[in-house]
């Protein structure tokens, strides 16, 4: 089954599912990613996985914006986001299919990973790799270097930040690592490499991930409202660990509140 | 279920325009990102029964007390918001930005909570008489009589969606630019919790420095919509959505709309809401 008409989409909507969305703002530095994982608020705070290696996140994991599956053969889609926020930036909805945590700032040599299977968007294709701090690394910018296999299930991959984490660092940071040339996505990641301490160990590790939506909410607005058509209606998968990333203007990104309608059929 | 895009638009003759609308507030100023009740401010005088809604004590409220949004009553299981408009009039500032209005089912009302008490506070919540099992009901603490400007933490013992008892959420009451009438803040659930039955006390860390009263409002999200701002002064903005655009957001037939305005600063502007509505 899929959503194939107006009328589809009518009909799925009142077969979804509403999903309200309160967090608080976020210390960031503008221009630079951070988390909203592990703020409380609605849905309750995630947490670090706890392991190098990591977990598959789901729906079911505390942090994840909460949804049920469709029944049987039947898909689910964003069909309408209405968001304010006090702040402007871009918002991302993401799938977060992997996580890890507990690499060291200080640690110089290959860092071990081995990070969980995916469960979800199995092949890796378009699947995104960043680092995600848990607690503060120090400040002095390093190289990471991470080696991982891409979708097509080489190994020995290479992709490299110049810029872990460096000046005005703040917990809650998410930097993206630019895969190597050629590769469109990938499927695991075997280790992290710092070229020099930043001077405190701190806790990062790695999450991959694969985009649902942007939200820009411009000076103008201090918000957003979309509707399925705006949005591309893109599909959510079942069991779908929903999470949010923002990127502020300025120093602070958030709060943030509103409402995500999920259609099913 | 509402079929095709021509029944609900056939549905939708039936209750076309639903028009209220609630003055400026005055003396609800707030911080950026907290919440404002509507519930105590009053109505224009240009029409519209959306009248002021009383003062609690301890009860569930419906469409047909008074501070509801004027919803006719419907004959059907399932109402949904096929269009909705938005007209603000910003008077206070060279520009206003803009702010989020969340549209809530009003369930159940309590007041009389003292802002300076450190001891435990009883609440027992009249029973739920919609979402009876709490799935999706979120707790927030509202204001009636100014409390004081130091920021106070505070518990709240509550039983969960599951009807588990002896479940704590935290608050906090009062502070900068959240004394006033119709401060509003949403009580943080226990983690793992998704809905709240019923609240049995609350117990405030300090004091606000002013009793003042505030009670515990139970409520459930129907949908929310986006008021833009706008660079002029004495500016009238409408909005205007549509099904897609509003979501096809749903409502008990008997709910209590309340609307909570969400603002980036110490905005109050009136607000008229105009409904249409399909019936299922």
């Amino acid at each position: 089954m899929a959503i194939t008409s107006l009328d589809g989409l009518l009909a799925g909507i009142q077969n979804g599912e509403r999903i309200f969305y309160s967090k608080a703002n976020l210390t960031t530095t503008a221009g630079q990613w951070a988390s909203f994982w592990t703020a409380g608020g609605l849905p309750g705070a995630g947490a670090a996985p706890g392991s190098t290696s990591g977990s598959a996140p789901t729906a079911a994991t505390a942090g994840a914006l909460p949804f049920t599956n469709a029944a049987g053969s039947d898909l689910q889609y964003l069909a309408h986001v209405s968001l304010g926020s006090t702040q402007t930036g871009c918002l991302v909805l993401y799938d977060r299919l992997v996580h890890t945590s507990e690499l060291n700032g200080t640690v110089t040599t290959a860092q071990t990973v081995n990070s969980a299977a995916l469960t979800r968007n199995t092949s890796g294709e378009g699947v995104e790799l960043w680092l995600e701090q848990y607690s503060n690394v120090g400040t002095t910018t390093r190289t990471a270097t991470v080696s991982y296999t891409n979708q097509a299930g080489t190994s020995g991959r290479t992709a490299s930040t110049a810029s872990f984490v460096g000046s005005s660092n703040f917990t809650t940071r998410m930097i993206h690592v630019p895969l190597q040339t050629g590769d469109t996505g990938i499927q695991s990641v075997q280790s992290v490499t710092l070229s020099g301490t930043t001077g405190t160990a701190g806790n990062f590790g790695v999450t991959l991930l694969k985009r649902i939506c942007d939200f820009p909410i411009s000076a103008l607005a201090t918000g957003i409202a979309r509707n399925a058509f705006d949005l591309g209606m893109p599909e959510i998968p079942d069991d779908a660990c929903l999470a949010v990333m923002g990127i502020a203007a300025g120093t602070a990104i958030g709060p943030i509140t509103g409402q995500l309608t999920v259609a099913k059929g | 279920m509402i079929s095709t895009v021509a029944d609900l638009r056939a549905r939708t003759a039936v209750y076309p325009f639903i028009y209220a609308d609630k003055q400026a507030g005055s003396g609800t100023a707030s911080s950026a990102g907290a919440g404002q009740s509507l519930w105590r401010i009053a109505p224009t005088g240009s029409g519209g029964a959306w009248q002021q809604g009383a003062v609690p004590v301890n009860e569930a409220v419906d469409r047909n007390t008074v501070g509801a949004y004027p919803i006719p009553a419907i004959s059907g299981t399932r109402a949904f918001i096929t269009s909705a408009r938005l007209s603000s009039f910003f008077t206070s500032s060279a520009s206003e930005s803009s702010y989020l209005i969340m549209l809530m089912d009003r369930l159940v009302q309590t007041a009389g909570l003292n802002a300076t008490l450190t001891t435990e506070q009883t609440v027992n919540t009249a029973a739920l008489t919609r979402f009876t099992s709490g799935e999706g009901v979120n707790a927030y603490i509202e204001v009636y009589t100014n409390v004081g400007g130091t920021s106070a933490s505070g518990t709240m013992s509550y039983t969960n969606q599951a009807g588990t008892a002896g479940r704590t959420g935290t608050f906090t009451v009062g502070g900068t630019s959240r004394t006033g009438v119709g401060s509003l803040e949403r009580v943080n659930l226990q983690t793992g919790d998704t809905g709240v039955r019923s609240v049995q006390s609350i117990t405030l860390a300090g004091s606000t420095g002013t009793a003042g009263s505030f009670g515990i409002t139970l409520a459930r999200s129907i949908g929310t919509m986006l008021q833009r701002g706008d660079a002029s002064q004495n500016a009238h903005n409408l909005q205007e959505y549509d099904w897609l655009n509003c979501g096809l957001a749903e409502f008990h037939p008997d709910a209590c709309i309340w609307p909570i305005r969400i603002v980036p600063g110490n905005g109050s502007p009136s607000l008229a809401l105009i409904l249409s509505i399909a019936v299922d």
